[in-house]
């Protein structure tokens, strides 16, 4: 009995793990925002005529890093999981 | 004995250019030969015609920067220089044969580096310069992968309302042309232009020309010639083999790897940045390749590229010191 209840806690805590990890975690979003963070920890070395440049390339990271999570979070909405 | 020893390493770098040539020539135009647009010969000669015409479009501040901006004029000797192509070919070879996607422009550069050093000391190294180039060596690529992404982005929202997929493929076929042109112009200029700096720099050295000299006409045109005869002489087997290999090339996702590729490589060449022009080519792949899933890139050229990186500058700097050492030996 203890051990059916406890296997069934588990399940449903592993499913809900589950679809947390559906609609929270997009390895592309990932990617970009650690890209974001690379380029980001670059600008103290940069020259400083191209701060611009590692000011840009992170800014674009980070837009892309969120445009991803968004789209992946509406594939999941919409139950389209990739 | 000097004007012969000139006379020999200044022919020595062109051939590393000539090389450079033969190696890249299937990055901008494999595409336009996987989509059957043009024969490989055709292809070639397409990339050797813009390589070569770069020297009237995109200026020489690249040149400028490896010839000036890299290590201290005053210790520039031939013997310097020397020993920096022999890291740099050196290091080249060697990468090849360990498959590690390198950049001949990042050995070339720590090569200058290491045979300096070991003729004068670390002082010599002009921090700014170094600063910039080893930047640029992260950010390129990233550059190239963020434009392809959102090129490819733009141009699926343009067509995704065009019914005829058959013509939209015909119209980003053709399209390639341009895209390969502009990409092989980029090229030309980029990678030519170090050749020329390391030439320039032998000049000054020599005192052929002053030390704020722009780099003459001949020494432009030989390191353009150079590396379209490259394209043109070696870039077809590569371009014949990769052009068979890749089968699931869309016009328009090589369309949007090169413009985006070409547009990073016109921006640094004319702010005199030295880059990869393999590594940009690879980060747009990449790019373009993200749009649909992660797994449609191939992540283990991502990594073997991330180690090339790691590895490049310091392996041929510590190749040309050894070299230097020998000059210094034997002279």
């Amino acid at each position: 009995m203890w051990l059916q209840v406890h296997t069934q806690s588990w399940r449903s805590f592993h499913e809900t793990g589950l679809q947390m990890k559906k609609w929270w975690l997009d390895r592309r979003a990932v990617i970009f925002l650690c890209f974001a963070a690379v380029a980001c920890a670059l600008i103290p070395v940069c020259p400083d005529k191209f701060d611009w440049v590692g000011i840009s390339v992170t800014s674009v990271y980070v837009v892309l890093g969120l445009a991803s999570w968004l789209d992946h979070l509406g594939r999941a909405r919409s139950g389209s999981s990739r | 004995m000097t004007n012969f020893l000139l006379w020999s390493v200044i022919f020595m770098a062109l051939a590393f250019d000539f090389v450079n040539g033969f190696h890249d020539a299937a990055n901008s135009i494999a595409t336009v030969v996987a989509t059957r647009v043009l024969t490989p010969i055709q292809a070639v000669a397409w990339a050797a015609f813009w390589n070569f015409i770069a020297f009237a479009v995109l200026g020489t501040e690249v040149a400028k920067t490896i010839a000036k901006g890299v290590v201290d004029q005053g210790i520039i000797s031939i013997g310097v220089i020397f020993a920096a192509l022999i890291g740099a070919i050196f290091w080249n070879v060697l990468t090849a044969w360990l498959g590690l996607p390198s950049s001949s422009s990042h050995a070339l550069i720590g090569g200058m580096v290491g045979a300096g050093v070991a003729k004068a000391g670390g002082h010599v190294v002009l921090l700014d310069g170094l600063k910039k180039t080893g930047v640029f060596i992260i950010y390129s690529p990233m550059i190239g992968l963020g434009l392809g992404l959102l090129l490819i982005v733009v141009i699926m929202w343009i067509v995704h309302n065009f019914k005829h997929v058959t013509l939209t493929n015909k119209i980003f076929r053709r399209l390639q042309l341009v895209s390969a042109a502009a990409f092989s112009l980029g090229h030309g200029a980029n990678d030519a232009q170090k050749t020329m700096g390391i030439i320039l720099a032998l000049l000054i050295a020599t005192n052929k020309v002053g030390p704020e000299a722009d780099v003459p006409l001949w020494v432009v045109l030989s390191a353009h010639f150079a590396i379209a005869l490259g394209t043109m002489f070696g870039g077809w087997r590569i371009v014949k083999t990769m052009g068979t290999k890749l089968t699931r090339i869309q016009p328009m996702g090589g369309f949007a790897a090169e413009t985006a590729a070409a547009l990073t490589l016109f921006f640094t060449s004319a702010k005199g940045i030295p880059v990869s022009t393999t590594h940009t080519i690879t980060g747009a792949i990449v790019g373009v390749g993200s749009v649909n899933r992660l797994s449609a890139v191939r992540w283990g050229v991502a990594r073997r590229v991330l180690w090339a990186w790691i590895f490049t500058i310091p392996g041929a700097a510590l190749v040309a010191a050894g070299a230097y050492a020998v000059v210094a030996f034997v002279s």
